[in-house]
């Protein structure tokens, strides 16, 4: 059964035009970092480290990373609900909590093969190599995390609203790259600062100018399954009370 | 014994509108067919029977279990929805064999052929769906709803879009699944579609149960009806004058060329027109009846 529904979720969420597309946002860090390689930059004012930082933990982490899992996110289940496929697997006797964590951990699993690969040969580039100070790997780490929980949110999300991607843009956008910044008690409540936090465990270079998360590892490990095991929990119960074309 | 389908007091409605109101039948054995013009909430109410929808009140049984929020039912439920939408990237057999795997069956791939071979989807079963015709995704549909022999088989519109081949194959499956034992509910606006697979019918309009029971007592009732014919000849007035004397014409109207006849006996009236136009020596040009709408036919059960 969990086979099929692997199966099922995977074919649908890896359709080659969305792929492509999502292929190819994810090829401009990489493509910005050979440049920054091959040019002047590499040995100039900006250290290696910060620019690593900006390009990796600014764009990817914190703006590619969201967008790909929101578009996997809320197409894992919430693409099968809007074209009315969804009554497939609804009519079966399985456990919801089974359909919102396959669903997650397709769309998760997907969204990390994406995007960590992506952080952590990016950073490889910026530095010519592998890292003594733990960026490559703590970088990796924060896209694995956050591709995991913006998955889980995002899946809950669609089992809840047809309105899910405007709803995830709007969190992504509003919530994280400005309210959360502009109130520094709002990092509790940020999927990216719980993400963020996972990496101070092995990047040597944090509490640093260069890079300094917000949460430190024990909240920021505390915060995610607290946020995992809650978007588990409501996704599963916002499909338990799914009603065909009733979604608002 | 509980009834295999059990509705008691149901009612949807979505805001201020009513889309089912107050229903209550049971179904047992047998095929049913659930007859209504389009919007009249059939669609509504197989969803709640199939636990898609939630009652706004009332109560929804199926073998003695509620059915909202039991997923446990759906292992002696089929659902045939009327959207045709299935998963384009998955072939016939894939479609079939998923939703075995999905039942937990002992055996996928037997069962999966099996309902494949019933609906004889057999020469396309290796074709992506997204390729097949409304005909071929709508036995794709069947046979995953019956891929684990449900005891109950619900049905929305499953013969849009069919051609007559596929009609007439599905309306003797499902009269022969109907026959040894299981409950078969489907939804159709069309009489005819009804009449040829249902025993029983349960004919819905404007969210409210207008009739039920045997098809044919109801066909009785709708043939019985007052029916109004319109009519134009070579000499309306002399055919009105003969019409008249006739004791089932309660109602000749006259409007430019055409003249409007009421008759409280369908049967009576078109076994006399014929021999009473040549009697009387005027010429036909035009005999139709004037309000043989399905919507009119509901209209006059529900005033019963």
């Amino acid at each position: 059964m969990n086979r099929v529904l692997i199966s099922l979720t995977a074919r649908q969420l890896l359709g080659r035009r969305r792929t492509a597309l999502i292929g190819f946002v994810l090829a401009l860090p990489i493509l910005i970092a050979v440049i920054y390689r091959f040019s002047d930059e590499a040995g100039g004012d900006t250290s290696t480290e910060e620019f690593a930082i900006g390009l990796v933990g600014t764009l990817i982490v914190t703006l590619l990373l969201p967008l790909v899992a929101l578009v996997l996110g809320t197409a894992a289940l919430g693409a099968e609900i809007e074209d009315g496929t969804a009554v497939f697997l609804l009519t079966k006797p399985i456990e919801r909590w089974r359909i919102i964590a396959i669903k997650t951990g397709v769309a998760a699993a997907a969204t990390a093969v994406l995007v960590v690969p992506v952080t952590m040969a990016t950073t490889w580039i910026i530095h010519g190599g592998p890292t003594a100070d733990g960026l490559m790997l703590g970088l990796g780490l924060a896209a694995l995390v956050g591709a995991i929980l913006y998955c889980a949110v995002f899946v809950a999300l669609s089992a809840f609203t047809s309105r899910a991607l405007i709803f995830g843009l709007i969190y992504v956008f509003v919530w994280e790259a400005f309210a959360t910044n502009l109130f520094n008690s709002l990092r509790w409540v940020s999927v990216r600062e719980y993400a963020t936090g996972w990496s101070d465990a092995i990047i040597s270079v944090t509490d640093t100018d260069i890079y300094d998360p917000r949460l430190a590892v024990a909240s920021a490990v505390i915060g995610s399954i607290v946020v995992l095991s809650a978007a588990v929990a409501y996704g599963t119960r916002a499909l338990s009370r799914f009603e065909i074309g009733e979604r608002a | 014994m509980n009834a295999a389908v059990s509705v008691r007091s149901a009612s949807r409605w979505y805001g201020d509108l009513v889309a089912v109101n107050d229903i209550s039948f049971d179904l047992g054995p047998g095929v049913t067919g659930l007859l209504g013009p389009n919007g009249a909430g059939k669609s509504t109410l197989l969803h709640m029977m199939a636990g898609l929808l939630k009652p706004s009140s009332g109560q929804i049984h199926i073998s003695g279990e509620p059915v909202w929020q039991n997923i446990g039912m759906y292992a002696q439920v089929g659902l045939v929805p009327e959207r045709e939408t299935v998963y384009p990237f998955l072939t016939g057999w894939e479609y079939a064999l998923a939703s075995a795997r999905l039942q937990r069956l002992p055996q996928p791939e037997v069962a999966a052929q099996a309902a494949i071979d019933m609906v004889e989807l057999g020469d396309a079963m290796h074709r992506k769906m997204g390729g097949y015709s409304k005909g071929m995704r709508q036995r794709a549909k069947i046979a995953a709803a019956l891929v684990h022999d449900p005891h109950i088989l619900i049905l929305d519109e499953p013969f849009n879009g069919t051609d007559p081949r596929l009609r007439l194959q599905m309306t003797t499956m499902l009269k022969e699944l109907g026959d040894t034992g299981r409950t078969i509910v489907f939804s159709s606006h069309i009489l005819e579609e009804v009449e040829h697979l249902a025993e029983d019918v349960l004919v819905i309009i404007g969210g409210r149960l207008a009739a039920a029971g045997d098809f044919r007592q109801i066909r009785r009732l709708m043939t019985n009806r007052p029916h109004a014919f319109t009519i134009r000849s070579s000499n309306n007035r002399a055919l009105a004058a003969a019409l008249v004397d006739r004791p089932h014409v309660t109602l000749v109207s006259f409007d430019s060329d055409t003249m409007e006849v009421k008759t409280t006996d369908f049967g009576a009236f078109t076994e006399a027109i014929a021999p009473l136009i040549q009697s009387s020596g005027v010429e036909l040009h035009e005999l139709q009846p004037a309000d043989d709408s399905l919507e009119n036919v509901f209209s006059y059960l529900v005033a019963q």
